[in-house]
């Protein structure tokens, strides 16, 4: 194990005691300035949502927080949200595994588009998902005589949710699929199991902690989307209408206290979320690192 | 026999990694498979156990041909340096793996897991995860992993490497148990020489691909057939002598030997004595054996049990050394001597001190091994020849000379370094000579100190017919064969030898010299023998039946072909018909060895051959 | 010559090979896999980002050119690449300070550093650019003072900038720590034994080892500012001309039914984002050949 992740006390320097632990410069100042910068742009902005919420009463918060329009939304927001990570845990894991095993002209290419919804603006992949999707889009006029509308419904949502969500199970799965020793493959195989067999028993195994690590990525950054499902939700109270929208229109009506109450809520549901992601990302982490002490 | 490899082979981008290999392991027995990294070894035993595709010959497992079976359904046992446990498994699920997706049922998996961790000495430690045991501990369930399913065969791929020296120690001694309780045919591959003495039943010597010797540990130090195989396994004091009626002659000593060397009357001979077998005494009386005079002690050190010397002696007429190697330009003897502490006690030693060597037992190597000459005038022309040279000899475990020759005036050193590293890394032996001489006489000079094989020519494109005078010159010069490989030759390894007859010949020198290279290049042979229109056929075809015969007793895969027309045309068209890449002329010899001529062949042929190397093979029989 | 053939292992198991047979899927399960993959890929991501390229240029290039040199479309450009120039190197001194203490000391508190730095991403976008406003607003904590001042924050550019520097915030030190923390202090401190100062040992030792993964970090860092659509639309009050963004004036022109010339700004945009991956797929290649 790294010396670094030891106890502090058991590393006895002649009685001076190093500051951060180590012989290396700057301990102070960087944190000084990492913490100063979280703290003025991101902990005190956020704890005005807190603040905030407490001028309101008890009641008074639950009303706005149930209200039948920001229950639709949240039911909305959370199963759209669950609906894109889902079909990208399933495809994501297939897209991991052709760009990991398999050769074909293009790869490079094809592995690196993955990342465009990282980069692409939500505003732009709002625009041009809904009118792919429309009724008279590209696939939406082939969709639209089977009775599947996409754009202005729920589903448009979950579309571009799924767009938005799409390079985290891939990102997180395709390492794992890499470091998979072949030898543990070849074990399986001399030990009679089909390529199945091995999938299901072996492989999966290893990689459905990343497979989790990156649903729980997506879900999360799909929950708080709004750039890129505005365009093609619909946006109608109660039926299209996602959390992040109702914040932005009770903003817009300056009903601060509403908003706040809502965004309130959204934001324990992310914080439960990260937690979430920092805990599976841990224990993947714990077991790689006890591994690397074993031998 | 359990397990049988027949003739296997692999190649990757044309290169044999392994070449033409055979052995069988017998019901019970622990065959050990030696060899350097990247000799092949760990490749043949994936192909033995499905792991890693076969492109030829076959893999018969208790009689089964398994050759096209996928890994799955062969039955084997296979242990993987790395573990390769499955991390998401306990312990328990480990070792059940292979029953369980057997569909085996719970109670049965159950005890026989039991046992086979108790076996491993692993008992009770069924609920850990792999993670939370010692390196040790993992290759001891990989081990019980891998005999849950009664497999027929053992395979284990290095599987201490990764392992310190107590832990393997331990682990050797749990795998000789199990396999002899079990008496499972196992091959273990290794390249710890120790390792294999301990283990193997038989074991085998494999280098750059190919099965140099099998037979039990103590048969192979004492007695080895081949000069790699000699060096390879313990230290080696390897000479070049002459074998005589009633043994061996190092220089003017005699060794008395009831020797197992061919009765031709081989000249030349390899002489081998182990370290062990030197005597060091303070008066030449002392000693009760052959005598090779007074040395000097240039290196002594203390390893434990033993003391390790190494002495110099003054030149012996006539006497070579091989190993342990002498600095260039040097004829001096070098002797490696190993003593016990008793013995050291007696008679101590320093550096410095002088001591008489006699040397208790030798052994004189069936195979003499090939030597190879490679002639380079330091300019880009020979850098071709260089290369395929050095690789030939690589493949075939040929010693090396090289000869440096830039014909009016001496190479200078930096161009001659730039030759020797064109030659690369991985040769058996490396001479290099500078000559003051031109390339002809020099090539004269250098086989009279010693014969070679094969002497490896550039042919410059701008001018043949240089080329082929230097070849002339040289064919006439000795016993050796030539090869001529083209300036603009930038090929592969050839792999589709072209012999070219006319009835009568090929002598048995053609075939056994050309089937020896084919058999080390993993190559296959056509030979081709030209008609005039009308001649009949039978006779041509009965002649070359027999040397198809003699060619594949060696082991190399041969066929005929009679064509009908010109010559030169008729080859030329073989040549891209059946896509040969090297072509292989025999030189009848006249009466009188200075009066060889190439002609009128190969003038004619060569503008056609497009950069092919070609042998040259001189055919003593023919001429009388 | 052909040494380098003469591999113990396999060529399947290596880098850039098909694996052989018994290793590997059948032939139609890998043709399938693949299909399925690539559909998918080329639904979600090919088709929308052909549609904006057609869509751009629908009108022809008179058309394109003339959406782009409109003055309310060069003024978002001029704000949005202010935004980036004071966005970047702001969040690139702090991914540095934060990933160096993180990655080089042991602290208390320090993975509850690491989460706060992962924060941002969590946030929905609304409420990044709603805390601003709660902030800064005019009914916000410290509006009534910014008003006596004159200070405008809020529907101004200092707001967006804010806004986007938290959603930024993660992405230089989330680069950074991993490439950091695998790489070691052995350097720094050899440095350090010959008598390097602690800035020296910076610049010349620490910096120069990961400045490819902080390049990407930078490029990234720099997609996002400029492209950063929900919390810049909370907190900018969409003021044509002043306070609109490339990505707001793309919603503008798009719901006023100007589709050539809210594709021909979106294609500026996915312009930026495909350079973005082309760095990205550049340094990745830069790296894994210097290992």
């Amino acid at each position: 194990m790294d010396a670094r992740e030891e106890p502090v006390k058991r590393r006895r320097t002649g009685g001076r005691r190093l500051p951060g632990g180590s012989v290396l410069p700057g301990f102070g100042l960087s944190l000084g300035i990492a913490l100063l910068y979280l703290g003025l742009i991101v902990l005190i902005p956020l704890s005005t949502v807190f603040l905030k919420t407490f001028t309101l009463t008890g009641s008074e918060f639950l009303a706005k927080v149930s209200s039948p329009r920001a229950l639709a939304a949240f039911q909305l927001s959370f199963t759209a949200a669950f609906v894109g990570a889902s079909v990208n845990a399933v495809f994501g894991v297939i897209v991991a595994w052709v760009l990991e095993r398999y050769r074909f002209p293009g790869r490079r290419l094809v592995d690196s588009m993955v990342d465009l919804p990282f980069a692409l603006p939500t505003a732009v992949a709002g625009i041009a998902l809904a009118s792919v999707y429309a009724g008279n889009g590209w696939i939406g006029r082939w969709l639209e005589p089977l009775g599947l509308k996409v754009a202005y419904t729920p589903l448009g949502i979950m579309v571009a949710l799924t767009f938005i969500g799409l390079p985290f199970v891939v990102r997180t799965v395709q390492p794992v699929l890499r470091d998979i020793d072949p030898e543990v493959e070849e074990a399986a195989a001399s030990l009679g199991a089909g390529r199945w067999t091995t999938f299901f028993r072996v492989l999966l195994p290893e990689l459905l902690p990343a497979v989790a690590t990156g649903f729980v990525l997506a879900f999360a950054r799909a929950l708080g989307e709004y750039g890129s499902v505005i365009f093609i939700a619909g946006n109608l109270p109660m039926k299209s209408e996602i959390v992040p929208l109702l914040i932005m229109i009770q903003l817009e009506q300056y009903d601060y206290a509403g908003a706040t109450a809502i965004a309130l809520v959204f934001l324990l549901a992310s914080f439960a979320l990260l937690f979430l992601i920092n805990f599976l990302s841990w224990r993947r982490q714990r077991g790689s690192l006890r591994e690397e002490v074993a031998s | 026999m359990s397990i049988v490899v027949e003739a296997l082979i692999k190649r990757y981008a044309g290169h044999p990694v392994v070449n033409n290999v055979s052995l069988e392991v017998a019901d019970g027995e622990l065959f050990v498979l030696l060899g350097s990294s990247g000799s092949g070894k760990s490749t043949l035993l994936r192909m033995i156990a499905g792991l890693t595709e076969v492109d030829g010959g076959r893999v018969l497992l208790h009689g089964r041909d398994v050759t096209d079976l996928p890994p799955a359904r062969r039955g084997v046992g296979f242990v993987f340096q790395s573990y390769a446990l499955f991390r998401g498994m306990t312990v328990a699920e480990n070792v059940e793996f292979a029953l369980s997706i057997r569909g085996v049922a719970k109670a049965v998996r159950r005890s026989r897991r039991e046992e086979l961790l108790e076996m491993v000495g692993l008992a009770g430690l069924h609920g850990r995860m792999p993670r939370q045991l010692s390196g040790g501990q993992q290759q001891r369930v990989a081990l019980a992993r891998a005999l849950a399913h009664q497999p027929e065969v053992l395979l284990l791929d290095e599987p201490f490497g990764a392992l310190d020296a107590k832990v393997r120690t331990e682990l050797r001694r749990t795998i000789r148990e199990i396999q002899r309780e079990l008496k499972i045919a196992t091959i273990f591959v290794t390249h710890d020489q120790e390792e294999a003495f301990e283990l193997a039943d038989r074991l085998a010597v494999l280098s750059f691909g190919r099965l140099l010797e099998a037979g039990p540990p103590e048969e192979l130090y004492l007695r080895p057939e081949t000069e790699m195989v000699a060096n390879f396994l313990g230290s080696a004091n390897l000479m070049v002598g002459e074998s005589t009626a009633e043994g061996v002659r190092l220089g003017p000593v005699h060794f008395p030997l009831s020797t197992r060397a061919d009765g031709n009357g081989a000249r030349r001979v390899q002489v081998l004595f182990r370290p062990e077998d030197v005597a060091l005494r303070a008066a030449p009386d002392e000693l009760a054996c052959p005598v090779l005079g007074e040395a000097v002690v240039d290196h002594r050190a203390f390893i434990g049990s033993f003391e390790r010397l190494r002495l110099r002696l003054p030149p012996l007429q006539g006497v070579r050394t091989i190993a342990p190697p002498v600095p260039f330009g040097s004829a001096e003897i070098q002797v490696e001597v190993s003593r016990t502490q008793d013995q050291a006690r007696r008679f101590p030693l320093r550096p410095g001190d002088a001591a008489w060597v006699g040397v208790q037992r030798v052994h004189a190597l069936v195979h003499p091994g090939m030597r190879f000459l490679l002639l380079t005038d330091g300019t880009s022309r020979s850098s071709a020849a260089l290369s395929l040279g050095a690789e030939l000899a690589r493949l075939a475990h040929a010693r090396v000379t090289l000869l440096g020759s830039g014909g009016a005036e001496p190479l200078d050193e930096d161009s001659l370094r730039a030759a020797r590293e064109r030659l690369g890394s991985g040769l058996a032996a490396i001479d290099v000579r500078p000559s003051a001489e031109p390339p002809g006489e020099a090539v004269a000079t250098e086989v009279e100190r010693e014969p070679c094989d094969l002497v490896v020519l550039a042919l410059p494109d701008e001018a043949p017919a240089d080329g082929l005078a230097l070849a002339e010159k040289v064919v006439a010069g000795g016993q050796h064969h030539v090869l001529l490989v083209p300036a603009g030759f930038a090929g592969p390894v050839p792999t589709r030898f072209l012999v070219c007859v006319a009835v009568g010949e090929p002598g048995k020198e053609d075939v056994a010299f050309t089937g020896r290279l084919a058999r080390h290049l993993a190559a296959e042979a056509t030979i081709l023998t030209v008609l005039p229109e009308a001649e009949e056929a039978d006779r041509a075809e009965r002649f070359l039946e027999g040397s198809r015969r003699a060619m594949a007793r060696l082991g190399v895969r041969v066929e005929t072909r009679i064509r009908q027309g010109a010559v030169v045309d008729e080859i030329v068209a073989q040549i891209v018909e059946g896509g040969h890449d090297l072509v292989v002329v025999g030189v009848p010899l006249p009466g009188r060895p200075r009066e060889i001529s190439l002609g009128p062949l190969l003038p004619r042929l060569l503008p056609d051959l497009g950069h092919r190397p070609v042998l040259i093979i001189r055919s003593p029989e023919v001429a009388s | 010559m052909m040494v380098g053939n003469r591999l113990g292992r396999p060529v399947g198991a290596a880098e850039g090979a098909e694996r052989y047979g018994p290793l590997t899927e059948p032939r139609w399960v890998r043709w399938l896999l693949t299909a399925v993959a690539l559909g998918f890929l080329g639904l979600f991501l090919v088709v929308p980002l052909v549609l904006v390229f057609t869509k751009a240029f629908a009108g022809g290039w008179a058309a394109y050119l003339e959406a782009l040199r409109d003055p309310v479309a060069l003024a978002a450009v001029r704000l949005t690449l202010l935004v980036a120039v004071l966005t970047v190197p702001v969040n690139l001194v702090f991914g540095l300070a934060a990933a160096w203490a993180i990655a080089k000391f042991r602290f208390r508190g320090k993975n509850l550093l690491i989460t706060l730095i992962d924060l941002p991403f969590s946030v929905s976008p609304v409420v990044a650019g709603m805390i601003f406003v709660l902030l800064f607003g005019a009914q916000g904590w410290l509006g009534p003072w910014l008003s006596a001042h004159d200070v405008k924050i809020i529907f101004a550019v200092p707001g967006i900038v804010l806004a986007t520097m938290f959603v930024t915030a993660p992405l230089v030190a989330r680069e950074l720590i991993p490439l950091l923390q695998s790489q070691g202090d052995d350097e720094e401190e050899a440095a350090l034994t010959l008598g390097a100062s602690g800035w020296q040992t910076f610049f010349r030792v620490s910096l120069p080892k990961v400045r490819w993964g902080l390049l990407y970090g930078v490029v990234l860092c720099n997609a996002r500012a400029m492209g950063e659509f929900g919390a810049v639309s909370v907190v900018s009050g969409h003021i044509r001309g002043l306070t609109n963004t490339l990505p707001l004036h793309v919603e503008i022109l798009y719901n006023e039914y100007q589709l050539t010339a809210s594709f021909a700004v979106a294609s500026l945009l996915t312009l930026l984002a495909l350079v973005t991956l082309v760095l990205k797929s550049l340094i990745e290649w830069k790296t894994s050949r210097s290992r």
